[in-house]
Formats: C-alpha cells, sequence, structure tokens
C-alpha cells in the first residue's frame, strides 16, 4: 500500500511543482 | 493558441476526468491475483509513458514544421511539448522503480526498455540544456529542431524493446498479441486514464506555449502575434 500511495503521490506531487512554476514564471513575466 | 471557452474548459476537462479515471482504478477495476493493490501503478505508469511518447512526437512535428517555414510558433511549441514530455519521462521513470521494488525486489535493473527509457529522458533534457545554453534565437531553434527529430528515434526503440528483447520488464499487456489483454473492467479504467493524462498533456502544453509566447512578447514587443 505505501508504494501505491507513494507513486500516486510522487505524479500528484509533480504535476502541482510544474503547474506551480509555470505560475511564478508568469507573474515575474507579468510585472 | 485558441482561447475563451477552451480556457475555461480544459482545466475543468482535467479535473473531471482524472476524478473518473481515478474512481474507475479504485471503485472499478478489480485488484490484480498475483501483485496485489500495488499494480494499480499500471493505471498511471503506462497513460504517462504513452503520453510522453506523444509530447515526443509533437517536439519531432514542430521541430520540422520549424525547419521547413522557419516560423518561431513552431520552435515554441516545440520546446514546450520537450518541457512537458521530459516531466511526464521523469514522472515514469519514478513511478516504475517504486512498482518495481515490491514485485520484482529490485528498483532498477538495465535491461533494454528501462534504460532505453532513461536514454529518452537524457536526450530531452540535453534538448532543454542546449535551448538554455545558446543565445541566438535562430541558432537556439535551428539546433533545437534537429536534436528533437533525432531524438525521436528513441521513442520506436522504447516502444519495442520488449518485443525485440528479452527484457525484466513486462511483455506487453496491449497490442501484445495473443498471450495479451487484461480483465475488461482493468480495460475500461486503463483507458479512462490514457485519456486523462492525454487531456492532462493538452492542458499543459498548452499552458506551457502561452508562457512562451508571453516571454517572446515580454522580450521582443511586437514580433509574436
Amino acid at each position: 500500500m505505501a508504494f501505491l500511495i507513494a507513486a500516486y503521490a510522487v505524479v500528484l506531487v509533480g504535476v502541482v511543482g510544474y503547474l506551480v512554476r509555470m505560475a511564478r514564471r508568469r507573474r515575474e513575466l507579468e510585472r | 493558441m485558441a482561447s475563451g471557452p477552451v480556457r475555461a474548459i480544459l482545466p475543468a476537462l482535467v479535473i473531471l476526468s482524472m476524478v473518473a479515471a481515478l474512481g474507475l482504478v479504485f471503485f472499478h477495476a478489480p485488484v490484480e491475483q498475483e501483485q496485489g493493490i500495488v499494480q494499480k501503478i499500471f493505471y498511471i505508469h503506462v497513460p504517462l509513458a504513452w503520453n510522453a511518447f506523444l509530447a515526443f512526437l509533437l517536439v519531432f512535428f514542430y521541430s520540422f514544421r520549424y525547419l521547413t517555414t522557419r516560423d518561431r510558433r513552431y520552435d515554441m511549441r516545440a520546446f514546450a511539448a520537450a518541457d512537458v514530455g521530459v516531466l511526464f519521462t521523469t514522472l515514469v521513470l519514478i513511478t516504475g522503480p517504486i512498482w518495481a521494488k515490491p514485485v520484482w525486489g529490485i528498483w532498477w535493473t538495465w535491461d533494454a526498455r528501462l534504460t532505453l527509457t532513461l536514454v529518452l529522458w537524457l536526450i530531452y533534457v540535453a534538448y532543454l540544456m542546449l535551448r538554455h545554453y545558446i543565445e541566438s534565437p535562430e541558432k537556439r531553434a535551428t539546433l533545437a529542431a534537429v536534436v528533437g527529430i533525432i531524438g525521436f528515434i528513441d521513442v520506436p526503440l522504447v516502444y519495442f524493446a520488449i518485443r525485440w528483447w528479452r527484457t525484466q520488464h513486462p511483455q506487453p499487456v496491449i497490442a501484445g498479441g495473443d498471450d495479451s489483454g487484461m480483465d475488461p473492467h482493468m480495460a475500461t479504467a486503463f483507458w479512462a486514464c490514457v485519456i486523462a493524462f492525454t487531456i492532462l498533456l493538452f492542458f499543459l502544453f498548452r499552458r506551457r506555449v502561452q508562457l512562451e509566447e508571453l516571454a517572446e512578447s515580454a522580450t521582443a514587443p511586437g514580433e509574436v502575434e
């Protein structure tokens, strides 16, 4: 079960992290 | 890129398709008899891999279009697709070992499929690094397009590795011949995940292209429509 949760958590963190990185860059460019 | 309704619909579609796919994975698809619950990593691992291939196909297509037209918009799209493709391949390379450890007893082995996938990741990381270090926009776009086209050679190699060579990685479950296939409930959940991750890919790709267009207009106003 721990492996399953770890795999799904990695995908969630990866995608959300990518979106956050893009949002930060967008804010920098819009400034 | 298209805006208006697409801008509003696409994020909602990502969330809805993901929730539906996860519902099917955990409440519709049965638990696999040999591997147990950990087999459900399959439903994210394989769709991520297929969509990474799709992202690199977009890199190939837009790189080719850039070289034939010299239109910078194609270069931006190739870059955006490579960036999302690297994200998806990174997730494949992390979820794979997490699945391998409880099932194979090892995190990693240097078989053809795994090694070629790592090579694929390295090729497109090199593509992103190349873009980062070349300052001239024309030179950067041209060299990146060449790498984007040549690098795609590894995608069919990764896909066919488990068909051509004996590997630790399992033989194909989808389109693998008479011995392949899966339970219909598993297949429903699997294809729902493929659709959900494809929508996610296009959502991220579109956002990345918009960011590049914004960056381009910030540095050279008036060049990009």
